[in-house]
């Protein structure tokens, strides 16, 4: 007692010892609904740091990232963890760590789709490749067929090419263009053996037979030379005709050679 | 009873001194701007849900909806600032529901049967 009186009179408090143990707990209660406050954004933070290392140890799916969302999701994170260490905003670190969240989930499927769009994309060119490559000789007869330009009309495939693309001016010498389409018949004919062409100068003017025999002679002669197509497999003829055609909607008449090729299966 | 009037008295004193620390800032958005937000968002929603967005996101659907809920409580209390930041949050779910649509797309209509994924 005697102490107790001692400290009363040596040490002066200005309120008394069981005042200031109450204002504490009332301090720590307030803290503990502080704390209650910073709860959810903090949540929501950690949230977001945890779906972050996820996303980046997932080293498949880096390549397809979208960069935009990546950044956004990395300034929104650091701004979120700012306002709640730094400024101590709760409301807006809440803001930001879920803005955060949704990029890194937005950019996470983006991800994903991509991967599939391309696993995809690969998979029917492996598809594609392997058709083509193990294909029957069937399939590849149809696919030289399909690369020519060929119209098929009455079970015959047809061809009508104007003299002026297949020989160059007033001559009887191939063109470029004409030595390209030449080989590309050479070759449907190569890949279907039992087929036949009939290669046949049109002429409008009666006195120029002579040089569409010449025209016809050159195209055969480039087959048997080129291809190796046999003459039992050729038949060319010449006429005159003043027929017009029409090509789109232009009645037109010019020399020309008309190919057509039977027996392609 | 002496001792717990002097208690408060101090703790009061002690928050105050905490609370005014802290800088005070009028609300930066106006109701009417909030309230604007509230109900674009509100019928982007529906139509999404129109959409049959709930079939493949339903948890972001939702969360859009109690987002919603949140800010016109905040409003309501004349909390703007707050009640913009949940309307911007739940805006946010947007971008996310559609890319969702996507990938559930590709997954299973693109493919057409052609392609079976991994996973």
């Amino acid at each position: 007692m005697k102490y107790h009186n001692y400290c009363k009179k040596v040490i002066k408090f200005p309120f008394q010892l069981k005042t200031i143990v109450i204002a504490v707990v009332l301090l720590v209660m307030s803290t503990y609904c502080y704390s209650e406050i910073r709860y959810e954004p903090a949540r929501e933070l950690s949230e977001a740091k945890k779906y972050f290392d996820m996303i980046e140890q997932q080293s498949e799916l880096k390549p397809y990232f979208p960069h935009w969302h990546y950044y956004n999701a990395k300034v929104y994170y650091d701004t979120a963890k700012y306002q709640m260490d730094e400024e101590r905003d709760h409301t807006l670190a809440s803001f930001y760590a879920v803005l955060a969240l949704v990029e890194l989930k937005t950019l996470h499927t983006i991800a994903m789709t991509r991967k599939i769009e391309r696993e995809k994309i690969i998979y029917e060119r492996d598809q594609y490749k392997d058709i083509a490559d193990k294909g029957s000789l069937q399939n590849r007869r149809k696919a030289v067929i399909a690369g020519s330009f060929f119209k098929q009309a009455n079970g015959k495939y047809t061809s009508v090419i104007p003299e002026f693309i297949l020989f160059t001016s007033n001559t009887n010498t191939l063109s470029a263009n004409g030595i390209e389409l030449l080989s590309k018949i050479g070759t449907v004919m190569i890949y279907n053996p039992s087929s036949r062409i009939s290669i046949k100068g049109i002429i409008k003017e009666k006195e120029k037979m002579s040089e569409a025999i010449e025209k016809t002679k050159k195209i055969v002669l480039f087959l048997n030379a080129e291809k190796r197509i046999g003459n039992n497999r050729i038949t060319s003829t010449s006429e005159v005709n003043d027929t017009l055609l029409t090509i789109n909607n232009y009645r037109l008449n010019f020399n020309r050679i008309e190919f057509v090729i039977t027996g392609l299966r | 009873m002496r001792i717990f009037k002097r208690a408060w008295g101090i703790f009061i004193i002690l928050w105050c001194i905490f609370t005014f620390i802290v800088p005070l800032y009028a609300d930066r958005h106006s109701s009417v701007e909030v309230s604007q937000l509230i109900q674009e968002v509100s019928e982007r929603l529906q139509v999404l849900k129109q959409n049959g967005a709930e079939d493949y996101a339903a948890a972001e659907i939702s969360q859009v909806f109690l987002l919603i809920q949140r800010s016109s409580q905040l409003l309501s209390r004349s909390e703007q600032d707050k009640a913009y930041y949940e309307i911007i949050k739940a805006r946010g779910f947007f971008q996310l529901i559609e890319a969702r649509r996507k990938y559930i797309e590709v997954l299973c209509i693109d493919g057409e049967g052609l392609y079976i994924p991994n996973h």
